[in-house]
């Protein structure tokens, strides 16, 4: 606006400065056109009139010196002495002439042969040699105008005009001068008639002095040091040349100046105007226009710049709002309301601004739900990821669930977080952990439901599939319940494997409008976890119960053979003991029939003994608590305790127990007690099935094994029946059992003892001919 | 050092068929009738009343009304006068467990019921003799 109405300014000015210096240039052409023609007129005026007045002068002296008064006295004075008689009349006569011609300052008539003043108007220059100027010689010549030159006389500015005087014979016998009043000459040279109040006219010499001017200085008062002057009209003029023009004059003032030479009395004639007079006209109709026009500038200006306001604020506001947009401020708003151009662009833009705010809050507002919403995903997948690793570290559902929902509560800081279990047999469900709001007092023991409950969570496990309530307020489903009054939104996920819903997992925050899609999809992620950790929390607590529970059914089955064995015991005790003692005889003599009956009684007694031994050994065996021990085993000394032992189990009947093995059979490995009792029972197996013959214990071995050969010649057994001999409680013949005693373990016993060795055990035998059991050990010790 | 007719022996059992078998089996094997004791539970009081000169063997049934066998160990153990009498553990508990645990207890001997009745003389007389003996199955 400032600028608008600088450049204005500036234009306006540089206009009626033009037009101004146009109208001054003009007026100035003109005023000088005008000016020099007049100076001309003045001068042709001036140097007329100087002309005329010389002329005159001239005219008056000639004919003066030839009136016959003057030649006749001039002729008498040269001839004679008589002055005294010639000179009053001549003195009478020139007085006379003087006086009716006011411009001749003294006339003198100077003698042509002598030079001497012969007459003078001024007494006392008569007589006096008056030979030195121009006028004299020339004088002699011809009437003549002397130059101004000094006078001698009076060191006056002079002119002198001067005429020969002839004598009545014609000759020249003197020379009639007159000084001229140079007054009358400067009269009229220096009348400034039509010069206006500055201007002059002056007379300069051809020796650059100024002989009239109104600063004309007298030779008298200068004394020698007469100044010269000097410009460019006057070395015109005494240059012969004649014109006009325009210059500084001697005084140093710029000047219209005319400038001419007069010839006759050889002098320069300039006219002069001060251009500052001269001009002075147009200056001031250049200064009118100027004033005039700087005036109107003025006043258009102020008008221009009222106006460029009113239209410059509007557009200054919006620029500086746009600038404030730009720097940033976009709550900048261009305060413009007009309904011009000004106020549709002010609109337009605070509008543009406007939207332009919107869609940066919008982005910024974007950036952040997306940074938020990042951030929410980073920590969703960190806890996606502890849950992770608590669900492999933790298999105990009671540790796990309640470390998952603080885990949640504790990074997404929800209102409520709830798992909750499908209850197998009622089909309902649970819940199982809960971590809530610290004032929400939630007890698990109270919330039960049943497949048909309605609620959201109800409807999760029922349908599988995630729900989000935005605003639990606008939803039908939502059970409005006082131990979670804040619940605003709600999301609930099934925790399922394949199609099966072991649970929901259900959020609960007191804002609405929590849950996103992405929330759903990431923990639904992390739901999956969940109910992988549950899962395996799962199959962990059923193995940890079936482990229990094997190990529970096996500490029973300890127990109660131990309570088997020692019940047993305790009366065997007795019933063994007891039999035993009166077989002593420690209540007297027994008959051969008493003596019989109890040692039946100790025999079953022993048998029952056997029994539960062999029950507890293979309960041992079976639970893996019997260990073998090995060493350096001689085969020959192992069997012959063994038949020793096994000679009172024939005694009586017709059987003879034999050993075939090589003296050089070397020692296998094996552990001596379960050999011996492998042994023992094979031997005590075949003297129980054999009524008659022999027992036969054989050993031979090669570079791997050993084998031994338990052979007997009783009632044998079908081939097919021989696996059923190495079961556990399997006897074959029932009847014949009962006769010969026997548990039915001793061989299953055997076989374990056999394979813990890492050998083998197997029967050869066929009904009626007798059987042979075989033990094949190993010759080193690779057995278990 | 005693024999077995000069040693005086308790029998703690409460099984009154078992007490008595041990009786005479220890008659059988030699000992004096009148050295021989029995009770039928914790066996401190009946000595600090009845036989307050101790005796040289205690067989010792574990599983007694009152106290076990253990705590009496400990209780005769720790008494001044009783102390360093012998206690032989006579029991039907006769699981390697049940072993171990008497061994570990600091008992001077194991017999295992049924008792071998041919052989307690001599497990008595070696027992008395200071020997050790651990006898489960018989």
């Amino acid at each position: 606006m400032a600028r608008l109405t600088f450049n204005f300014l500036l234009l306006s000015l540089i206009t009626v400065s033009a037009v101004g210096y146009l109208a001054y240039y003009g007026a100035r052409q003109t005023l000088e056109n005008s000016v020099l023609s007049r100076l001309d007129a003045i001068a042709d005026l001036k140097e007329a009139e100087f002309n005329r007045w010389i002329t005159d002068a001239r005219g008056d002296i000639k004919l003066m010196a030839e009136s016959s008064e003057v030649w006749q006295q001039t002729e008498r004075l040269t001839q004679t002495e008589d002055a005294e008689t010639v000179i009053p009349s001549l003195k009478n006569y020139l007085t006379t002439a003087d006086a009716t011609q006011p411009d001749f300052q003294e006339i003198f008539i100077i003698e042509a042969a002598s030079g001497t003043i012969l007459f003078s108007t001024n007494h006392n220059n008569i007589g006096k040699q008056d030979t030195a100027e121009n006028y004299f010689i020339v004088g002699l010549l011809g009437t003549t105008v002397s130059n101004v030159y000094n006078s001698p006389t009076n060191g006056r500015p002079t002119m002198t005009v001067a005429t020969p005087i002839h004598s009545n014979s014609g000759e020249t016998i003197a020379v009639l001068a007159a000084h001229l009043d140079l007054n009358y000459m400067d009269r009229v040279i220096l009348g400034r008639e039509g010069l206006g109040a500055t201007g002059e006219t002056y007379l300069v010499d051809s020796l650059r002095i100024l002989v009239a001017a109104n600063d004309r200085v007298d030779f008298e008062v200068a004394g020698a040091d007469v100044p010269t002057v000097q410009s460019v009209g006057i070395d015109n003029a005494l240059a012969s040349q004649s014109g006009a023009a325009l210059y500084t004059n001697y005084a140093g003032e710029p000047v219209l100046g005319n400038y001419r030479w007069l010839n006759g009395p050889k002098l320069a004639l300039l006219a002069e105007i001060p251009q500052e007079e001269a001009f002075a006209p147009a200056r001031q109709l250049g200064f009118t226009i100027v004033g005039a026009g700087l005036a109107s500038t003025l006043f258009l200006a102020v008008a221009i710049y009222v106006l460029a306001r009113r239209v410059a604020q509007p557009i200054e506001d919006v620029t500086k709002t746009a600038v404030q947009v730009a720097a940033g401020d976009l709550y900048a708003t261009a305060g413009v309301f007009t309904d011009d151009e000004i106020g549709v662009l002010a609109r337009t833009f605070n509008q543009m601004t406007e939207r332009l705010r919107r869609s940066y809050d919008s982005l910024e507002t974007r950036v952040m739900i997306r940074t938020a919403e990042l951030a929410k995903r980073a920590q969703q997948l960190d806890v996606i990821n502890q849950v992770a690793r608590n669900a492999n570290s933790q298999l105990e559902l009671n540790t796990l669930l309640p470390s998952v929902t603080a885990l949640i509560r504790d990074r997404f800081n929800y209102y409520a977080v709830l798992i909750l279990l499908v209850n197998e047999e009622t089909g309902g469900l649970f819940l199982s952990a809960a971590n809530t709001a610290e004032n929400v007092d939630l007890k698990t023991a109270d919330w039960h439901s049943t497949p048909e409950a309605p609620g959201i969570i109800n409807h999760v496990a029922q349908t599988g599939a995630a729900l989000v309530v935005n605003d639990v307020r606008q939803e039908p489903r939502y059970l409005i319940t006082d131990v979670l009054p804040r619940t605003r939104s709600e999301l609930a996920l099934p925790l399922s494997i394949g199609n099966k819903v072991l649970g929901v997992l259900d959020l609960q925050s007191i804002h609405p409008n929590v849950f996103s899609l992405d929330d759903v999809q990431v923990l639904q992620t992390l739901s999956d976890q969940i109910a992988v950790a549950i899962r395996n929390a799962e199959l962990f607590q059923a193995a940890q119960l079936s482990r229990a529970e094997a190990e529970e059914a096996n500490r029973l089955k300890s127990q109660f053979l131990a309570n088997m064995s020692h019940e047993l015991r305790t009366p065997l005790n007795a019933v063994i003991n007891f039999a035993y003692l009166l077989s002593m005889g420690v209540e007297g003599q027994l008959t051969t029939g008493q003596a019989d009956m109890i040692n039946r009684i100790q025999d079953a007694g022993r048998h029952l003994l056997g029994v539960v031994n062999d029950i507890l050994d293979l309960a041992k065996i079976e639970s893996g608590r019997v260990e073998i021990f090995l060493e350096n085993v001689l085969l020959q000394e192992v069997v012959k305790g063994v038949l020793s032992t096994a000679s009172g189990l024939v005694k009586g009947r017709p059987i003879e127990l034999r050993q075939e093995i090589p003296a050089d059979l070397p020692p296998i490995k094996a552990d001596r007690g379960r050999i011996r009792q492998v042994l023992l029972n094979l031997v005590s197996n075949a003297a129980k099935f054999t009524e008659e013959g022999h027992i036969t214990v054989c050993a031979w071995g090669d570079n791997d094994w050993v084998t031994i050969s338990v052979q007997d010649t009783g009632i044998g057994m079908a081939t097919e029946d021989i696996p059923k001999a190495f079961a556990e409680f399997v006897q074959l013949d029932g009847g014949l059992t009962r006769r010969v005693g026997g548990t039915g373990l001793g061989l299953a016993i055997s076989q374990k003892f056999v394979e813990m060795h890492g050998g083998h055990i197997w029967a050869e035998s066929t009904v009626g001919q007798g059987s042979i059991f075989y033990v094949q050990l190993p010759r080193s010790k690779n057995g278990k | 050092m005693k024999t077995v007719s000069e040693a005086r022996i308790l029998v703690v059992e409460d099984d009154e068929n078992n007490r008595l078998v041990a009786v005479k089996l220890l008659e059988l094997a030699g000992a004096l009738i009148s050295n021989i004791f029995a009770t039928a539970s914790d066996p401190l009081p009946y000595l600090q009343t009845m036989l307050p000169q101790g005796v040289d063997l205690i067989l010792l049934d574990l599983q007694l009304p009152g106290r076990d066998g253990y705590e009496i160990l400990k209780d005769l153990r720790g008494h001044p006068k009783f102390a360093h009498t012998l206690v032989v553990v006579l029991t039907a508990n006769v699981m390697q467990q049940d072993v171990e645990r008497v061994r570990a207890a600091g008992f001077d001997g194991f017999i295992g019921k049924p008792i071998n009745g041919p052989r307690f003389k001599e497990w008595i007389q070696r027992i008395l003799a200071g020997e050790s003996v651990w006898t489960a199955v018989s």
